[in-house]
């Protein structure tokens, strides 16, 4: 649904809060969302508050029932490397976790909107993707983690407080800067359960996610021009959608319509099932040496190159906008709440917002507030918005005009300018080469040559810049004007022109698995880690040689239930061919150098036969 | 590509041309094992008809530019790579014609235009795009 900005346009001089509610979002989320948009402080009155002590303890600061707002922001002097936290839920004995897993069971199936993960989580991945899964889920072993029955607990908790008073907040913020006005939409969650309750990568105690609308001011009215939506693996530009954009951003009047990812809470402009992926943490060097071997793959072997990363895990981010819709004329409707640095909760507390997990990638640890990252330094959404969605470098598009004519002037001037002096330039390099030239032959004057050489060498250099930055400056030049006759024809840059890369859904063509295939990606790890266990068994010599054979058997066996045979039998044999010829050229190098330089001498006297002839 | 003449390269030309060598090699040693004029059991003479007959269908799937032929190629490939790679590896005794030829084979058969001229591919996901050296470009 497009609609025209300056319909939605509402009279500057309007107070925060109406600001606010012109475009507060209609947030769709999935079935069998567990946890809602809430105010900060039935959450805080819920919690107790703890500090961690880098001599590796937790003491309790406040217990639970009594903590207050003003508690949570009283300053509390701590040493390096500690760290101050809320719990949601208090630790739980045996009994307790027992407890609040088969209740949260019980409420599941009491759920209006229930969540099913359908077919095709593990088989959108090839073996690798599903490999990492298997190694992400061991780590877990290892790191600091929310357990299951915390985060069923959690759930349970915000249950009983939505049932004693259903409310759904937004914290809402507006900030004024370089001629826009950002209207933030900050979500509190009491928790992220991606993780036990979607398959996903992690679970936290509390969640904060961010909407910004940015408005520009034209005749005494602000009108929207960008919307931001927070969201996994993209940053900066990537994160906008203009105002007019139909094709991905979806209006409900003057609300624009985010469709939130199940127990993590990203935001998505579209309704889906996104593929989330797992950048590696290579070295520099180690990364440039895939590079080398991807261009080598491409343009050596003329190879097809993957567009996304080699490295997916087959984690799925659930966005399918078919549970509760929260906004204005929806099935619930928002209570907001204004903040800014003023409100003391904001500014006063630096700590993390639930459970310090001690999970060294953070990804357990409960998020900080929306003013602070996790390490209490400021966070950059917060105190620069427009840097956010990198919405920093664009003027307000009323003063885009103006500023692009002083640009062109700017550059006019400039031009004259070299128009003026390179000339001038140019003529005393010309006099002072005849002056270097006339010098030739006279070995008495080599002092004064050798000076004046270097002076003609510099001022060469000099008219060279000169012209450079000449013609430089008649291409930006005609960029400008190009740009400032489009604008004053009122003609607009394509909506999307900025976004490098966007979130898509993954396709339904690529989700359509027999149940074959579902059962293969489930069962076909254990297979080959058994089949090699067999392997070690029955014939230990041959093990290496067997489960080799096993794993290419295994690799083209799925790729044909995954309709995707030939590419991969092409990658198999590629490969292959590659080890074969490794092992050609070291068994054969010495006829493989006779060879080549036989070919290179007849390759020479072939050209020089044909310059003969010529 | 229906209703459409795909031209052939040269590489597919060359590698149909060696498996009709192969394929006829295959089908004489075959039928004549299998007419008992050899020292070979019935088994291997059946085994190499098979093949022969494998090599000649592939062959001329090849000259008609039939996309399974390059898939058969392909699998035939990686079955006679992996055999000579393991014996390399673990029994040290490969075959390195046998290794050379297959390799030879899939690097014929693998670049993209090749890809694209059996119709495995389409002509638009291709990135054109080379880096050049030109002394035009330089300083």
């Amino acid at each position: 649904m497009s609609s025209s900005p300056d319909r939605h346009a509402i009279p500057s001089t309007a107070p925060d809060l109406e600001l606010l509610r012109a475009f507060e979002p209609v947030v769709r989320f999935t079935a069998g969302e567990q946890f809602f948009p809430m105010d900060v402080e039935r959450y805080v009155r819920a919690c107790s508050l703890w500090q961690y002590h880098p001599d590796d303890h937790d003491e309790q600061v406040v217990a639970e029932g009594e903590l207050t707002m003003e508690k949570l922001v009283e300053p509390r002097p701590a040493r390096f490397g500690s760290v101050l936290y809320m719990r949601f839920v208090h630790p739980l004995s045996i009994e307790e976790s027992a407890r609040a897993l088969t209740d949260h069971q019980r409420l599941k199936r009491e759920q209006t909107h229930r969540f099913r993960a359908g077919l095709g989580r593990l088989a959108r991945g090839g073996l690798l993707p599903r490999l990492i899964d298997a190694l992400f889920s061991a780590t877990l072993l290892l790191r600091g983690r929310v357990p299951k029955a915390t985060a069923a607990a959690a759930v349970l908790e915000y249950a009983g407080m939505q049932q004693s008073e259903e409310r759904y907040v937004y914290h809402g913020r507006v900030v004024r800067q370089s001629g826009w006005t950002v209207c933030q939409y900050w979500f509190f969650y009491a928790g992220n359960n991606w993780r036990s309750g979607f398959h996903g990568v992690n679970d936290h105690e509390s969640d904060w996610e961010l909407v910004n609308v940015y408005l520009y001011e034209q005749g005494g009215r602000l009108v929207p021009e960008w919307v931001a939506y927070a969201s996994h693996d993209f940053h900066g530009a990537d994160l906008r959608r203009r105002w007019d954009d139909g094709g991905d951003l979806t209006l409900e009047g003057s609300h624009p319509v985010v469709y939130a990812g199940a127990g993590s809470h990203a935001s998505y402009f579209a309704a889906g099932e996104y593929q989330a992926e797992v950048p590696l943490p290579v070295p520099g060097r180690v990364r440039q040496g895939l590079d080398v071997l991807a261009r080598f793959w491409r343009r050596t072997l003329g190879q097809v190159g993957e567009g996304r990363g080699p490295v997916r895990a087959p984690f799925i981010d659930f966005a399918r906008g078919d549970g509760l819709s929260v906004g204005p004329g929806q099935e619930r409707e928002w209570t907001p709440d204004v903040i800014s640095e003023a409100t003391p909760w904001v500014s006063g507390y630096r700590g993390l917002w639930g459970l310090y997990a001690q999970d060294p990638i953070s990804g357990e640890n409960a998020p900080g507030g929306p003013m602070y990252n996790r390490d209490g330094t400021p966070r950059a959404s917060w105190f620069d918005p427009l840097g956010f969605a990198e919405l920093d470098r664009l003027p307000p598009p009323p003063v885009e005009s103006g500023l692009l004519a002083a640009e062109a002037g700017a550059l006019m001037r400039r031009q004259r300018e070299l128009d003026e002096e390179t000339p001038k330039r140019a003529s005393g390099l010309q006099q002072i080469g005849i002056r270097l030239e006339s010098m030739e032959g006279s070995p008495h004057l080599a002092a004064q040559h050798g000076k004046l050489e270097a002076e003609v060498a510099a001022l060469a250099i000099e008219v060279k810049a000169l012209r450079r930055e000449r013609t430089e400056n008649e291409a930006v030049l005609e960029g400008v004007l190009r740009r400032l006759r489009r604008l004053t024809a009122g003609r607009r840059d394509d909506p999307r022109a900025h976004i490098r890369q966007a979130a898509r859904p993954v396709p339904a063509a690529e989700m359509r698995f027999g149940r074959a295939a579902e059962l293969w990606a489930a069962f076909s790890l254990s297979l080959m880690l058994v089949g090699v266990v067999v392997l070690i068994e029955v014939a230990p010599a041959d093990a290496w040689a067997g489960a080799i054979v096993l794993l290419i058997v295994l690799v083209l066996g799925e790729s044909i239930l995954r309709a995707t045979f030939v590419r991969t039998v092409n990658r198999v044999a590629v490969i292959l061919a590659l080890v074969a010829t490794t092992i050609l050229l070291l068994h054969f190098w010495q006829h493989v150098l006779v060879g080549v330089l036989v070919a290179l001498a007849a390759f020479l006297v072939l050209q020089r036969v044909r310059e003969l002839r010529a | 590509m229906p209703g459409q003449e795909r031209k052939r390269p040269a590489s597919v030309t060359l590698v149909a041309a060696l498996a009709l060598v192969v394929a006829a090699y295959s089908l004489t040693y075959g039928i004549l094992t299998v007419a008992g004029l050899g020292d070979e059991p019935l088994a291997s003479g059946v085994f190499r008809i098979a093949l022969g007959v494998g090599a000649l269908a592939a062959a001329v799937g090849a000259l008609r530019m039939r996309p399974w032929s390059w898939a058969l190629f392909m699998t035939w490939n990686v079955i006679g790579l992996t055999h000579q790679v393991l014996r390399y590896l673990f029994f040290e005794d490969p075959n390195y014609v046998d290794m050379a030829i297959n390799t030879f084979v899939v690097l014929a058969l693998s670049p993209l235009e090749v890809q694209i001229a059996f119709g495995l591919r389409h002509t638009e996901n291709v990135q054109l795009a080379r880096s050049t050296r030109n002394p035009v470009d330089s300083a």
